[in-house]
Order: C-alpha cells, then structure tokens, then sequence
C-alpha cells in the first residue's frame, strides 16, 4: 500500500512545528507579490574552511516547505522572510534562497542564506 | 668589593624573534594601515576561528618556510634561503556575487600595490623612510618574491553556509637570506710570546741571552648586537 507522506507525515509535521514566512518570488514568479506561507525552520553550526585551515564559523540554514502549499515551489534568488511569531520565536530577517532540494515525497528544502550589508560597503 | 653589573641592553626583535615572524607582521601592520582595509578586522594567528561579527576580516598568516644552502652548503658557517610563505586571507560579505568577487579582487590590488610597491619596506639596503626615519624592525629585509598564488572561494565547498561570505586567498613565497655563524664562548682574548727558551738550556744560559716578547690583545667577538636603526642626521 503506498503512502502519502506529504499527507500523513509531513503535513501532521508542519502543523507542529512551522512558522509563517513571507515569500518574495524573484525568480520563480519574476514581477508577481510577495506571498504569506509557512515553513520549517532549522540551523545548526557549519565550520567553513578558510586560507592555510583556518575557520570561518557560520551556520547552515534550511527551511523546509510543504510543496503541495504552493502553486510555485520557491526558487533559487527568491527571498523569504521569517518575522516574528509567538509561537515560532523572534524576526530572523530575510534570506535569500541559494538552492533547493525536493525529496520526492512532497517537501522541499529551501538553503537559505541571509541577507546582509555588504561589508565592506 | 663591590663588583658592577655588566648592563646588558635589550635585546632586539630580531634577538627573540625569527626574521619570518618579524616579515609577517611588519606586512600586517603595512596592510592595517592602508586606507582600503581600514575598517577590517586583522588577524595574524589563525588559531581563533573567523565569526561573521569579524567581517570584514584581513589575515596575514605564517604558512610554511623552506630553506636552502646559500652558497657551498659544507664550507664556511650556516647559510641559509629562506622561503617564507605567507597566507593573505581577506573575507567580506555580500549577498551579489559579481559585486563580491570584485570586492575580492580590489583587496587583492590593494595587497598587491600596499606591499610591492612600497620603496622602503622592500628596500634591499637601506629600509628607513623618511620624514621620521623609521624602518623595518633591525632594517630586517627581503630579497623578492619568488611565487604567487590566489584563489577565490565563496562559502564552503556546498555553498550552504548561511552568511554570504567570499574569501581572497593570497599566499606569497618571500626570499629572504639569513647566516647562522657559530657563537664562540671559549673566546681567544690574548696571546703572550716571548723568546729565548731553547731545549737544554739551563737557567742561566737562558738569562745570558737577549730576550724579548710580546702580548696581543684581540677584541671580542661578536661585535654587540645590532641596534634599532636611528634617524639620520
């Protein structure tokens, strides 16, 4: 018997754990609004290689959607923006979507990057 | 009796520390004072790892060092060229990636025009600039250059790291000679000669013959350590 997992797995999952975002369709819907959805949110600690083994400490960041919520699953260039929510924790900002990877069983993994001030500027 | 002190000045940074310590850090502080990297981070231990509140971030790393013979290396005392590679790491942040690789490529030109082409601190002889006559730390020199490498990297091999960083990786091998001569403890201070002693002689025999002698005094070596240049009359 096959199951739905972006029915009975993901979706009992998301309504637990996903926050609202705000997506800013750049490049998978050029000229049209930004959009509310939902995702789920995760980072965790990445050491990145620099000159001669030094270490760049910085986070990887993800955020997980349900792509049967969406008419056009998030690309690479868009922006979302994860604000404030009571129950999902504080604004995190706006990131920027740098790849995107479909599981099969109906989620998409958006690596998302941040959004900062040049520096130098 | 009261014996004196002998007061030994200080010692040098050339005393305490290698000349490629010395090299390494004379370029940091050139690159710190250029305007570009005003507002960058600098670093020259790479030992703490690099946190995105330190970006912009300039580091000027000891990477390796390799030496070899200068001239016969089995006469005369130790000589050595020094091969001092050094390791330029320069990250930003930003979000274009067009615009960040030319972020990288300016602090590049900006190594390259800050260092090389600086008349004093590259000077072979004499490394004082002047108003002020100051030069590198005990006019500590180098020779040239002898390689190059740069490479540009954006993140981590995956690109998936969160912060849009992108790093300038410069590593230059600097040609430097140094000799290494022996360090005499047993010093020969002074020879005493005299004439007049024949084998078989009496001493009397010895006492009817003219005689004559000599002491030679000879300075100690080495010379003091060398002393921080001064400013020119």
């Amino acid at each position: 018997m096959a199951v739905n997992f972006s029915t009975l797995v993901y979706l009992p999952n998301f309504d637990m754990f996903a926050r609202p975002i705000t997506v800013i369709p750049l490049a998978s819907q050029p000229g049209m609004p930004s959009y509310t959805a939902r995702g789920i949110y995760d980072t965790r600690p990445i050491d990145v290689q620099a000159e001669d083994g030094s270490i760049v400490s910085d986070q990887q960041t993800i955020l997980d959607v349900l792509d049967a919520e969406f008419s056009v699953v998030p690309e690479q260039l868009d922006q979302v923006q994860i604000p404030f929510d009571p129950d999902g924790g504080p604004d995190l900002g706006t990131f920027e979507v740098m790849n995107t990877e479909a599981n099969g069983g109906g989620e998409t993994t958006l690596v998302i990057r941040k959004v900062v001030t040049a520096r130098p500027s | 009796m009261t014996v004196a002190q002998r007061v030994q000045p200080p010692p040098t940074i050339s005393e305490v520390q290698s000349y490629s310590f010395i090299i390494r850090d004379m370029f940091l502080a050139k690159l710190v004072a250029a305007p570009f990297f005003g507002s960058f981070t600098a670093r020259k231990s790479k030992a703490l790892p690099v946190v995105t509140a330190n970006i912009p971030y300039i580091g000027v790393y000891f990477v390796n060092e390799d030496m070899t013979p200068d001239g016969d290396l089995n006469a005369g005392e130790i000589r050595f060229t020094h091969y001092l590679k050094l390791g330029f790491s320069v990250i930003i942040a930003n979000n274009d990636p067009v615009a960040s690789e030319a972020s990288l490529d300016a602090a590049f030109w900006a190594i390259m025009n800050t260092l090389w082409r600086d008349p004093y601190m590259t000077n072979f002889v004499d490394t004082r600039a002047y108003p002020g006559g100051v030069g590198n730390p005990d006019n500590v020199r180098i020779e040239g250059v002898s390689r190059g490498t740069r490479r540009h990297v954006f993140g981590n091999a995956g690109k998936d790291n969160e912060t849009p960083i992108a790093e300038m990786q410069y590593e230059a091998t600097v040609k430097y000679s140094a000799d290494y001569a022996p360090i005499i403890t047993d010093e020969l201070l002074q020879i005493g000669v005299r004439t007049g002693v024949k084998p078989g002689d009496t001493p009397d025999e010895m006492a009817a013959r003219l005689q004559t002698g000599a002491e030679y005094v000879f300075e100690p070596y080495p010379p003091p350590a060398p002393q921080p240049l001064q400013q020119k009359e």
